[in-house]
């Protein structure tokens, strides 16, 4: 038995540097006002929202309902509202590396290579060179990206250059892991792939993770609560827990059951 | 198809090609002075005159140290002062105004002024050099480092970078092809203006610009043809070296 577990491949398909634990975050009355010409425009109001450590959380919400803006404000590139964000108990005031988002574009520097984009997460760690190697390697191999070391962006396939950005976003270790629509410019089987690819770096990695998406089925399929916003101004209009053990089937009627209760939610 | 394009090519060889058969009419059959238009043989027989080609070649390589000189100076300031107006707005506010006026005034308008201030010997000319190589550096900079795309550096900011980290991580990265660019400018700038100031702020100096004017005064057209052949082949083989350097350090964007 401890043969078969110290094979090379299960011990380095996991990373070693394991986070400390799972972010817990906890948004209390959250509301944010722009202003477009002079006159105030809500964009959220009253956002409470708990999410345990470790747990998969998604948003979902027609256009105009302010996700993506919930996003920005926990990762901190977005720092005026009213309310509080908490990480484990603390208020956010800024971005942090115990935070880490995927946007919906890749963004990756398209002046490095895989490689070399998914260090740019370590570039100011004190890790020494070869660990910081093995981390790269590791979080490359995690994404099933081997072979693409070398890569530029523009070499990669939408699908390929998204699981970099995914790597990119894990390799600093964050205790929660943000996703602001990051299937939602791929091809309809490229996105079903990536779907349990998410699910299964999920589950090795112990990361809590909250995912903007605007596919009702996307959002059945991976996570443990769906959240679902009404729009202008962008409120919680019902949470809904999926039970479901995984792997999930899509044509269970149980789970076509929740698709319809989302559904009926979000078209109220 | 192919062959059609390559035909349209050597047309571009069909006007100089007649100039060169009208040089050999004119000169052979003598329709113009040899002060004039020197015959080919005479000038094939001075390019191997060892006294014509030293002082040619040493003339080249005073001129070319002057370009250096002053395109470093010039290109130095010029990036300083590019990375400062790109990434302070206050900065760009205080001086940008000035800087752009500045810019207005043609080059060679300045050459009164610097001679008043520098006399007319080499630092003359090495400062004047300086700044026709600092303006190119200082827009494209500037305007590099103005585009560098919002989502990068949000990229930076999520992964918690020091301000210098994301300068030379991402915004330097990110404007190195417009200041690549306009190093070549800059280059190209400077080999006009070293070869200008050789012409224009006074003969004594060894550069191959003074060479010229002085064979013109002496009454030598074989060597003020040869200096003129020499200074645009410079100017030419600069250009190709030039252009093949970014190809080599932006791999990553080309398809």
């Amino acid at each position: 038995m401890s043969l078969v577990l110290e094979t090379p491949e299960a011990v380095s398909s996991a990373p070693k540097t394991a986070r400390k634990h799972a972010g817990a975050l906890n948004l209390r009355n959250v509301s944010k006002t722009y202003q477009v010409d002079g006159k105030p425009l809500k964009v959220l109001q009253n956002i409470n929202l708990v999410v345990e450590p470790g747990e998969f959380v998604t948003l979902v919400g027609s256009s105009g309902c302010g996700k993506s803006t919930i996003l920005r404000l926990i990762v901190g590139l977005d720092t005026e509202c009213q309310g509080e964000i908490l990480l484990d108990g603390a208020p956010i005031t800024e971005p942090g590396l115990e935070r880490s988002i995927v946007f919906q574009e890749h963004r990756l520097l398209p002046w490095l290579t895989v490689s070399q984009n998914i260090a740019l997460g370590l570039d100011a760690s004190r890790l020494s060179p070869a660990e910081r190697e093995r981390t790269v390697r590791e979080h490359i191999e995690l994404v099933g990206l081997s072979g693409f070391e070398k890569a530029f962006p523009r070499q990669l396939s939408g699908g390929m250059a998204q699981r970099a950005a995914i790597a990119r976003s894990l390799v600093t270790q964050p205790e929660i892991l943000l996703l602001d629509e990051p299937l939602a410019a791929l091809d309809s089987l490229t996105r079903l792939h990536l779907q349990q690819e998410l699910l299964r770096i999920w589950s090795r990695e112990k990361v809590t993770m909250v995912m903007v998406t605007h596919d009702v089925e996307e959002a059945v399929f991976l996570s443990d609560k769906v959240v679902v916003l009404a729009p202008r101004p962008g409120r919680i209009r019902k949470e809904i827990a999926i039970d479901l053990p995984h792997p999930r089937n899509r044509v269970d009627p149980a789970f076509g059951a929740l698709r319809q209760a989302v559904i009926e939610e979000l078209t109220h | 198809m192919d062959r059609l394009f390559h035909h349209f090519r050597w047309r571009g060889f069909v006007l100089p090609l007649a100039f060169l058969a009208f040089w050999w009419l004119a000169t052979t059959y003598h329709w113009v002075s040899s002060s004039v238009l020197v015959p080919f043989g005479q000038l094939y027989q001075s390019a191997l005159d060892p006294e014509v080609s030293r002082s040619l070649f040493v003339g080249l390589e005073a001129s070319f140290t002057r370009l250096l000189e002053g395109s470093a100076l010039g290109i130095s300031l010029g990036l300083v002062l590019g990375v400062g107006l790109g990434l302070s707005r206050t900065f760009d506010r205080m001086i940008g105004p000035s800087f752009h006026a500045a810019r207005q005034v043609a080059i060679f308008a300045w050459i009164p002024l610097l001679t008043a201030w520098f006399g007319n010997g080499d630092i003359c000319k090495v400062v004047f050099v300086a700044l026709a190589a600092f303006y190119p550096v200082v827009m494209g900079t500037y305007e590099g480092i103005r585009s560098v795309p919002i989502q990068y550096l949000e990229v930076g900011r999520v992964l918690c970078f020091s301000r210098v980290r994301m300068l030379r991580r991402i915004i330097l990265p990110s404007a190195a092809p417009s200041i690549v660019t306009a190093l070549q400018l800059s280059l190209i700038f400077s080999w006009f203006a070293a070869i200008g100031a050789e012409y224009v702020i006074g003969k004594m100096s060894n550069g191959i610009g003074s060479v010229v004017m002085a064979a013109q005064d002496n009454l030598r057209p074989d060597i003020l043809l040869l200096g003129v052949i020499l200074i645009s082949l410079v100017g030419i083989l600069m250009n190709k070296i030039l252009r093949q350097i970014p190809r080599y350090l932006f791999r990553w964007r080309d398809a």
